[in-house]
């Protein structure tokens, strides 16, 4: 039974940082400071939660049932998926409106219609 | 359980470098903005991980309040972009 746990808990530490990983190497390869801060949500959605889980699956293992625990590791992964969508919708607004160039090919651009104030340098 | 430990944080790490050569490859302020979430979300999963093996009884707490903080330091950043403006 152990032998199982510690495959999930690997499976899901290592596969949540393949996702931060997954991350970084797309921020290396887009072009555009918008699709950077897009491409950053598989890091935050799902990563971050997998490891999180795999840290209260080993705590699980070792320590034993807690509710308190229990609860902050659901609001952890509530945060960190909410959270960052909140957060990574607000700096793509920004980003837009501070006029940093965006990839000719962004279609279809509701923020174009939203924001015509936008800022060109 | 150490091999675990190690190869997650060996991954993390790598991640941070990846940001680090985009930043310094694409010297925007969205960009840095973004390689500075990337770090600080790869900060927690280190810290995590790492709170695996050592038994800390502060991990879960840390990773809830992190969570629920990390929102401020993104917006403060996206205000600076636009220069105040909401």
């Amino acid at each position: 039974m152990d032998t199982v746990w510690t495959i999930v808990i690997g499976v899901l530490a290592i596969g949540g940082a393949l996702c931060v990983l997954a991350s970084a190497t797309a921020m290396l390869r887009v072009e555009d400071a918008l699709s950077r801060i897009n491409v950053l949500s598989p890091a935050t959605g799902l990563g971050l939660p997998a490891i999180l889980l795999a840290a209260y699956l080993n705590h699980l293992t070792e320590v034993g049932h807690d509710w308190i625990d229990l609860i902050k590791v659901l609001v952890a992964i509530a945060g960190f998926v909410i959270m960052s969508s909140v957060a990574s919708n607000t700096l793509g607004r920004a980003t837009y409106r501070s006029g940093a160039p965006i990839n000719p090919r962004t279609d279809p651009n509701e923020l174009a219609e939203a924001h015509p104030d936008r800022r060109v340098d | 359980m150490t091999l675990i430990v190690v190869v997650t944080v060996s991954i993390l790490t790598v991640s941070i470098v990846l940001g680090l050569v985009r930043l310094v490859a694409a010297q925007d302020e969205a960009t840095s903005a973004a390689v500075s979430d990337l770090i600080y979300f790869c900060a927690i999963g280190i810290f995590i991980t790492t709170a695996m093996l050592r038994r800390t009884s502060v991990l879960f707490d840390v990773a809830s309040v992190s969570a629920l903080f990390g929102i401020l330091a993104t917006v403060a950043l996206a205000r600076i972009l636009t220069r105040g403006r909401r």
